[in-house]
């Protein structure tokens, strides 16, 4: 238990950062953000004023910061002026958007890497271990870009996929079967891209971790006890590489984050890339900051799930 | 002369007698008096720290000339004392006195003229020398270090001290890592010798080595005690080699020492429980092979 | 099929992709702003040997149609004949060189990755961006790599609490995901600049942003060639904490460094091509390969012009040579650890 307060409280400690971070970088921004606010005539100076006061704009840098960090916290996350509207609500559906995005494609990925993985540690140097180190070595090579384009490509020319978005235009009316479906459909291509990048640096590691372990002595032994190689794979070895495979899935939350932000602009998937794209275009400052503190959460919490993984999966973290 | 420890007086009193020895008509040229060290290790995951007395109090004596064999069983101390005598590391608490002057209380500039005096022979030779240095560049450091000389006075030496372990001039372009056990540690004495120290502690260094070879390095050391007059620590878990070299012994046990005396006092009489269980260790007839040595 | 060999293709494709990048001005036939609006998205120019009526021509020709059309039949059409090793008047805005490495006369025109929406070759702005973006990546590269060496390298010779502290910073740095780091730090900074400044800017952003991995990576070798026991016997002899740096601590890091250049340069030739994509990077009219790329975002270049698409193919050989030199790195630099 003390070790995963220990991570909880480690992961709000990296909230509190990426607070700071991104205050020192709003204070830095050259120019008042408010005299953007200023040039857009819908909002009135009243309006302004209000505002100004609000954030603390006539107050010195520490009383800023603190009724900023107050205002995150009731979750209030600032004002858009680009969609006039405030950021909490337009992040929301967003970022709802984003984690259906990611944790499909997290659960394919493992799901494929994991077996793979294995099954190539098995047989080392195979036919198959070749084929699968070399196709991860041309898969390393490829940029996300340009799966993405090329994918979205191949949905333009054959129709077979929808060429972006969500979902489509007549959703509302659908029933909820075919609603699902309709989702799964769009889901598909941007899946499958964030799939093809994530999947070779995967599997690399899952079969380095469990070459590793297969190499142990113990291993060996339960070979001598006359155990089958699947039984002893999966419930002897796999189990004992379970350490570095977890740190892998908390170090994996934050390159899929990366992945999804590109892959969703290109797929104009309605999630926080083009959201976030948009406001720096924009120079909607709140917005990205607001964009950036959701990241932050998600992968917190994507780096708290694997913590609670490895103190379920590991004994020796548990001996206290 | 036997040390005893009938009882633990107050810290005072025996440091005082302790520092009296200082004064005595042979100054002994090392002298340590109450040194204690402690270290706090933490568990690597619970994070809960726990501290480890590793010295507790230790008095030792070596006079000038003479080989004093520091035995004891893994974890009684040994090589904390050895590292806390070269320097590398600092007491908690205690004295550390080289010919009457305090080590742990001298200015920089002193301290490092001290420590040319006294140089550690580590056990493992191979993690002892920087992988891409070769033979030369390793016996030359020192000198390097403290700029005695020339580039060619500096290799001039080098090679010397290399014939005076009995390793081939040839060999000194080769890499440390191409040298067998036993010429890595021939060359980790050379370099030891080329500030022409007073000291040698010897951290078992010949543990790790076969048995011919630890033959050979023995009477090298005894020769070159010889030749230049040299101090010996010897640090070891073995009491039959001590046994063989040492004109003293001392005992460590749990960070202190429980007896010193001569070899030949120790091996016959024996005063403390610890140095009777390692004696009753030794196969029987290493023991008497020893006792006949000496 | 050793590692030797891959090791040596590795570096042979980089070496031409760089080479040739290098001598852009040489290889280009035209300036990378030159417009040639009558020819917007041509196709690339179809290189021949064979004439119309059969006959091979040792040098190799393009045609040109007479009535200034995009395309046509041959019959009305001129050969024009590819020159190599040409030499010309520099173009009113200049190419870097008056030799060329091939040339076509006038009225012929060779776009050999055709043409973007106002006509410019693509070849020529491939090879004028290719520079920009693998200097982009190794300017990069180098910043992180000095910034995190010198952090490295304090954490882990000095340790307590500089240690605590830089390292507790790296780990910020390292958790965040990369894209959300560097649109943080550009979202912040002046958008509209030119494209100069914004090449600056994107090394800088880049550069900062990847120190942490470096720097961690240093600290630990720094930490652990420190507990050495020939660090340990060279205090012995009474060495200063510089010369312990200098001639024990200080090599070790340089076989590390060369490694993970081989790693961050293209992590970074992504990250600028990334951003010029989005139009956060280099912008027009200067070329790089992420701007090259930036029009398939519309539909009907994504779907019509598949010539678009070389820069990002170009993009998989040079992974493919960094992939392998830096592996061939990672195990010569195992080797001499002990």
């Amino acid at each position: 238990m003390r070790f995963l307060s220990k991570r909880l409280m480690h992961g709000s400690l990296l909230l509190v950062a990426v607070s700071v971070f991104s205050f020192l970088l709003l204070e830095l921004a050259p120019g008042d953000f408010f005299e953007e606010m200023r040039l857009n005539p819908q909002i009135s100076t009243q309006n302004l004023l209000v505002l100004r006061h609000r954030y603390g704009m006539d107050r010195s840098r520490l009383v800023r910061y603190a009724r900023w960090v107050q205002s995150l916290v009731k979750g209030d996350l600032g004002f858009s002026f680009s969609y006039n509207s405030p950021v909490a609500p337009l992040l929301a559906i967003r970022a709802r958007n984003t984690l259906l995005l990611t944790t499909t494609a997290m659960l394919a990925a493992w799901v494929l890497a994991l077996p793979l993985g294995v099954w190539v540690a098995a047989k080392p140097g195979a036919w198959l271990d070749r084929l699968a180190s070399g196709a991860t070595s041309v898969l390393l090579s490829v940029p996300e870009l340009l799966l993405a384009l090329v994918l979205l490509l191949v949905a333009v020319r054959t129709g077979l996929f929808p060429t972006g978005g969500m979902v489509s235009p007549q959703f509302g009316e659908l029933r909820f079967l075919y609603q699902a479906r309709d989702l799964a459909w769009h889901l598909f291509l941007p899946v499958t891209i964030l799939l093809l990048g994530l999947l070779p640096a995967l599997m690399r590691h899952v079969r380095a971790a469990m070459s590793e372990v297969l190499g142990s002595p113990f291993i060996r032994s339960l070979h001598g006890h006359g155990l089958s190689e699947q039984r002893i794979l999966f419930r002897h070895a796999l189990p004992a590489a379970a350490n570095p495979l977890i740190s892998l899935f908390g170090l994996s939350v934050a390159t899929l984050l990366s992945a999804s932000l590109l892959v969703e602009i290109i797929m104009s998937w309605p999630g926080l890339g083009p959201l976030l794209l948009e406001a720096i275009l924009a120079r909607d400052l709140y917005l990205v900051i607001g964009a950036i503190m959701i990241s932050t959460v998600f992968l917190v919490i994507g780096n708290f799930l694997a913590d609670a993984l490895l103190y379920i999966c590991d004994p020796r973290i548990r001996v206290e | 002369m036997v040390h005893e420890r009938p009882g633990r007086d107050s810290p005072t009193d025996d440091l005082r007698s302790c520092r009296s020895l200082a004064g005595a008509p042979t100054v002994p040229l090392l002298q340590v008096c109450g040194l204690s060290q402690s270290y706090v290790q933490v568990h690597p995951i619970s994070g809960k720290t726990f501290s480890v007395q590793a010295l507790d109090g230790v008095d030792l004596t070596v006079r000038r000339g003479s080989t004093v064999a520091l035995v004891g069983q893994s974890g009684s101390g040994k090589s904390t004392l050895a590292r806390c005598l070269i320097g590398a590391e600092k007491p908690s608490s205690g004295e550390i006195l080289f010919d009457g002057k305090d080590f742990l209380e001298l200015s920089r500039a002193e301290h490092a003229s001290i420590c040319k005096k006294i140089q550690l022979i580590f056990q493992d030779s191979a993690s002892a020398f920087n992988p891409r240095f070769t033979a030369a560049e390793i016996v030359e450091e020192p000198l390097q270090i403290h700029r005695l000389g020339c580039r060619a006075e500096q290799r001039e030496r080098g090679l010397f001290l290399m014939e005076q372990v009995g390793l081939q001039r040839e060999w000194s372009e080769k890499l440390a890592l191409e040298l067998s056990g036993g010429q890595r540690q021939r060359l980790a004495i050379a370099r030891a010798l080329a500030l022409q120290p007073e000291v040698l502690i010897l951290d078992e260094a010949l543990s790790g080595s076969d048995l011919s070879i630890q033959a050979q390095i023995v009477n090298l050391l005894v020769e070159l005690q010889d030749r230049h007059s040299l101090t010996y620590l010897l640090v070891t878990h073995d009491l039959a080699l001590a046994g063989h070299l040492a004109d003293e012994i001392a005992v460590m046990c749990h960070g202190r020492i429980v007896e010193q005396a001569r070899t030949s006092d120790l091996f016959t009489n024996p005063k403390h429980a610890e140095s009777r269980s390692l004696l009753a260790a030794l196969p029987v007839v290493q023991t008497e092979f020893a006792l006949l040595s000496l | 099929m050793n590692r030797r060999f891959y090791f040596r293709f590795g570096l042979l494709l980089l070496a031409l992709f760089h080479g040739v990048v290098l001598c852009a001005g040489f290889f280009a036939p035209y300036d990378f702003s030159a417009q040639n609006r009558e020819a917007p998205f041509a196709r690339p120019t179809q290189v021949h040997f064979l004439d119309a009526r059969g006959h091979f021509h040792l040098r190799p020709f393009v045609y040109r149609c007479l009535d200034g059309s995009a395309s046509c039949e041959t019959e009305r059409s001129q050969a024009c004949p590819i020159r190599f090793l040409a030499s010309t008047v520099p173009d009113r805005l200049g190419g870097n060189s008056s030799w060329h490495f091939f040339r076509v006369d006038s009225p012929g025109q060779m776009f050999l990755m055709g043409t973007d929406s106002l006509g410019r070759d693509q070849f020529s702005r491939f090879l004028y961006g290719g520079r920009i973006t693998l200097l982009a990546g190794w300017l990069a590269a180098s910043l992180s790599l000095v910034l995190g060496a010198f952090i490295g390298s304090i954490a882990g010779f000095y340790g307590k609490a500089w240690d605590q502290v830089l390292m507790r910073g790296s780990e910020l740095f390292l958790a965040l995901p990369w894209l959300y780091l560097l649109f943080a730090v550009r979202a912040f900074l002046p958008l509209q600049i030119t494209p100069a400044k914004a090449f600056l800017l994107v090394v800088a952003v880049i550069g900062f942003v990847g120190w942490a991995r470096p720097a961690r990576l240093v600290r630990g070798v720094v930490l652990s060639a420190k507990e050495r026991n020939y660090v340990l016997a060279a205090r012995g002899f009474g060495a200063s904490e510089f010369y312990l740096l200098r001639r024990h601590i200080l090599p070790q890091v340089f076989g590390l460094l060369l490694t993970q250049a081989a790693l961050l340069v293209p992590q970074f030739v992504l990250a600028e091509v990334t951003l010029s994509f989005l139009g956060l990077g280099v912008g027009e009219p200067a070329p790089s390969w992420g701007n090259l790329l930036a029009s398939l975002q519309q539909y009907h270049v994504l779907a019509s012009y598949w010539w678009m698409y070389l820069p990002a193919l170009a993009l998989i050989p040079l992974f493919m040579g960094y992939q392998l030199l830096a592996d061939a790195l990672q195990e010569r630099t195992k080797v001499v650890v002990v």
